[in-house]
């Protein structure tokens, strides 16, 4: 294996991954939205419901398909760009993998063509269920990918025999150490990624004047979901960075962006790191709060990156720049939530309009925050692909530079078209807003009133 | 029985399942340059929108069960194969977006129904170069290493098989359109599934007598397995293939729409039991069997035993997905519209100030204050000042008061 192609490799992984993970997270967080948005419906049978779930769903199928294609490719990235990796862990992984295939994906794949196109051929429950059916897909498929994933950072349950991994004790291999805190982390980060999504498109159209009632709906359900949610997350990703620190101490050194264990720390926000002189040639701060944030304690010492050997460090700047974005992005969440909370309880929610553009900037926001925290995690825990047992230099393929340029190439090419088209497509859908339905309804009063007169059984009626 | 066997059994079986089911959906995108109205390709893509998306997951699985239960195969194919296997790959992602998209776009329909079709033929010659390459053999070295060049998975037989597959997956997808349509359209597919069979039946009969007796086409290391073309798996494959597509071209026409579909099912099946059977006991001929590459494992058993449990279970519901969506294509009734029984007279309120779902709430000035500072307070707690018990209070009971006030909804 020549380094430039294994190199490549690395880059091809991290940009489909990255890609990929934009859907999932999006996908997984809308479902359940569509989930309590059918219930509401089922529950008080207003039409309003019933448009807003049209709405996004038209969103949400678009969404899940090139979520569902570019997953694809993610199962066989293993063994193309990684093979030595995927002998030896694949009984493990694939294990994992493929209890994931056949308990979610199938799930979400029989119940999604129900759900989307079926609502007219079952009845309402049958379709209040296939869209349940599809929800429970994607966190059972959420629960086996980041067991697989928990399982690279921290290996247990397993015994290793001819440079193969297995897995003995299926319970400690899939709930591993770090499975409780990253799980969590990572639905909470898709439910920020949907309702950020849904508030920012409806804060677009409370800002235009436009579908106020259906956009003060959906506003309003995706701020309650947040406010609740982001003190939950910052508690669990705080957490999350505490254990981290006993599993993989370097992640968290390069995290904080100190090479020298420092006391009473400031919080770094810019710098400038050497990684081959051990220093930062620069770097900006707030003063205590990184002790405050990391030790729980203004004097304590936040320890740095030297205390992990030479040859297990990951690269600082990628780790710290991209944990920052996520950092300061869940503080701009934050104060999006608190701000909510007290433009509500004056009645000014929906018409503050520098706080409805606040949300409609932040319409990626979740979506961003968790591609930068994925980041985070898979460049902190290198040089290891398996943490502390498989180097991920040691895990490629034998391919030459001239293939993975070519598919890495054309795996650009394509996902940027891709990518800019679901764009445009989305903000075509957007600026569309949720129809001006045909309804072909009628009351108990109209029901009598045909029975008797003997006009046509349905009245129909179109809105504009 | 051996582990590995079964293990192989439900590899197989997930690789028949997708040629049969994404076949027809992949056939369907072959299919779409051939017609050229717009509202006639609207339905041909409208019969695969609600299905397509499960028959993809049986290539997930496929690969996944690979992954799993054959490491040394799955780390030795993949590699070997490389540019098919990226090129299918985003052949497929192509497609099945394309797909998607083309409902959503007004002005570059044909682009994205070129995209579609594009992406169908190449996502089945690629599919169809694995196959060969697969039937060719690949040479390992002692270490399980292929001896490949970067090129060395295209000659003139892989190229065959290729091509062969995608006229295949037309003419699944002919039958299934036949099944999916009414009117002009489905008697053209009627037209096409006949001319299909005839240009099919000389070229699968090319391939079978050339694999035994050319040595263009078996150019690697000979034929594997089923090595004389008189052996009782060639004769039966034979005759088989050729009485079932009598029976496609026959019932084509037939009131009765669903058995030329059903035929087309079973040529599939015969034809990869047969193909199957050639490789036997191998899994990439010729140094490894399924036995070399399994994993004797733990994880492997348990994921087997699940599979026979779980892939009934998902049949019944694709079934029930199937039966959902049953009879001639009717786009119309896709489009979601309110349920008769839903008392919904009343007005649209769209673009109503008042909203119709949302109460305000207008809670008193103390009330605003207490809940802006536990808040503020909250938010210290949060970041784990406290530590996490403190912290975890914090957040319950903000959350307990929170939904008592926000969450009510009027009804």
């Amino acid at each position: 294996m020549n380094n430039f192609a294994e190199f490549l490799s690395r880059f091809q992984f991290g940009f489909t991954a990255c890609y990929h993970i934009m859907f999932p997270a999006l996908s997984i967080g809308l479902a359940w939205f569509l989930v309590l948005i059918h219930a509401m419906y089922l529950k008080t049978g207003k039409a309003d419901y019933f448009r807003i779930y049209k709405f996004w769903t038209s969103i949400f199928a678009l969404n899940f398909s090139v979520g569902v294609v570019t997953g694809i490719f993610m199962s066989f990235q293993f063994g193309l760009n990684w093979s030595k990796f995927s002998y030896a862990a694949g009984p493990v992984l694939g294990s994992i993998i493929g209890l994931e295939v056949m308990t979610a994906f199938f799930l979400e794949a029989g119940f999604l063509g129900i759900m989307l196109l079926g609502w007219n051929r079952v009845n309402k429950k049958v379709h209040f269920f296939a869209t349940l059916m599809v929800a429970l897909g994607t966190l059972i498929s959420a629960t086996w990918i980041l067991g697989a994933n928990s399982w690279l950072h921290t290996p247990a349950g397993y015994k290793v025999s001819n440079g193969q991994y297995f897995i003995v004790e299926w319970w400690h291999a899939l709930f591993n150490p770090s499975f409780y805190f990253r799980y969590p982390h990572m639905l909470l980060a898709s439910m920020f990624a949907a309702s950020f999504f849904v508030a920012g498109i409806s804060a677009w159209y409370l800002l235009k004047g436009r579908y106020t009632g259906f956009a003060r709906t959906c506003f309003s359900i995706a701020l309650v979901v947040i406010t609740i949610l982001i003190p939950v997350q910052l508690w669990v990703g705080d957490t999350l960075a505490a254990r981290m620190s006993v599993f993989q101490p370097g992640k968290v050194q390069a995290m904080e962006g100190y090479w020298d264990d420092k006391p009473s720390a400031p919080y770094l926000l810019f710098i400038n790191p050497d990684q081959k002189n051990e220093r930062n040639k620069m770097q900006i701060g707030i003063p205590y709060l990184g002790s405050i944030l990391v030790v729980h304690d203004p004097h304590g010492t936040v320890p740095g990156l030297k205390r992990t050997p030479r040859s297990e460090r990951p690269n600082m700047a990628m780790t710290f720049y991209f944990f920052r974005i996520m950092f300061i992005i869940a503080i701009i969440m934050f104060f999006v939530a608190v701000t909510s909370v007290a433009l509500r309880f004056t009645g000014k929610l929906f018409t503050t309009r520098w706080f409805l553009k606040l949300c409609m900037w932040m319409t990626p926001a979740g979506v961003i925050a968790t591609m930068a925290g994925w980041i985070t995690s898979e460049t902190g825990r290198q040089p290891y692909v398996i943490f502390g047992l498989l180097r991920t230099a040691e895990a490629s393929s034998s391919l030459s530079s001239f293939q993975v340029i070519l598919s890495f190439g054309l795996f650009v090419i394509v996902y940027l078209v891709l990518l800019v088209s679901y764009i445009l497509f989305v903000r075509k859908i957007v600026r569309k807003g949720p129809e001006t339905i045909q309804e072909t309804s009628k009351t108990e009063e109209h029901k009598k009133d045909n029975f008797i007169s003997g006009l046509p059984e349905t009245i129909k009626l179109s809105v504009k | 029985m051996d582990i590995h066997i079964l293990w192989a059994g439900v590899v197989c079986f997930s690789a028949v399942m997708y040629t049969i089911f994404d076949g027809f959906d992949l056939g369907v995108g072959i299919l779409i340059p051939f017609v050229r109205d717009e509202e006639e390709r609207d339905t041909m893509v409208e019969s695969i929108t609600p299905i397509w998306d499960g028959n993809e997951t049986w290539l997930i699985l496929m690969g996944v069960g690979l992954f799993g239960g054959f490491p040394r195969a799955y780390s030795v194919l993949l590699p070997a194969l490389y540019i098919p296997l990226i090129l299918m790959l985003l052949s497929l992602i192509l497609r099945g977006v394309a797909m998607e998209f083309r409902f959503m776009s007004a002005t570059r329909k044909t682009s994205w129904d070129a995209a579609f079709a594009l992406g169908s033929v190449l996502a089945a010659f690629c599919q169809g170069m694995i196959l060969g390459n697969l039937m060719e053999g690949l040479k390992l070295d002692k270490n399980f290493n292929h001896v490949n060049s970067t090129f060395g998975f295209i000659n003139p037989f892989t190229i065959l098989i290729g091509f062969s597959l995608i006229v295949s997956y037309a003419l699944i997808g002919t039958t299934w359109l036949n099944l999916k349509t009414t009117g002009a359209i489905q008697y053209r597919f009627k037209r096409y599934a006949r001319r299909i069979i005839v240009f099919l039946v000389p070229l699968f009969m090319v391939i079978f007598w050339g694999r035994f007796n050319w040595s263009v086409f078996a150019p690697l290391n000979g034929a594997y397995g089923i090595r004389s073309i008189f052996s009782v798996a060639s004769v039966v494959w034979c005759v088989l293939s050729l009485v079932l597509m009598a029976g496609i071209y026959r019932s084509i026409n037939a009131r009765r729409e669903r058995i030329p579909f059903f035929l087309n099912m079973l040529m599939t099946v015969v034809s990869a039991l047969y193909i199957v059977s050639g490789f036997w006991p191998y899994i990439i001929p010729p140094d490894l069997t399924i036995f070399d590459a399994g994993s004797p494992a733990y994880g492997n058993t348990i994921l087997l035993v699940s599979s026979f449990i779980v892939i009934p279970v998902i049949l019944a519901y694709l079934i029930y997905s199937y039966t959902v969506f049953r009879g001639k294509v009717n786009a119309r009734d896709y489009e979601p519209v309110l349920h008769d029984e839903d008392i919904a007279l009343e007005p649209v309120r769209l673009n109503d100030h008042k909203d119709t779902l949302i109460r305000q709430l207008n809670l008193s000035w103390p009330l605003r204050i207490i809940i802006s500072v536990a808040g503020i307070l909250f938010f210290f707690a949060a970041i784990g000042c406290l530590g996490d018990g403190p912290a975890l209070w914090s957040i319950g009971i903000f959350i307990m008061v929170f939904s008592f006030a926000c969450l009510r909804y009027r009804h």
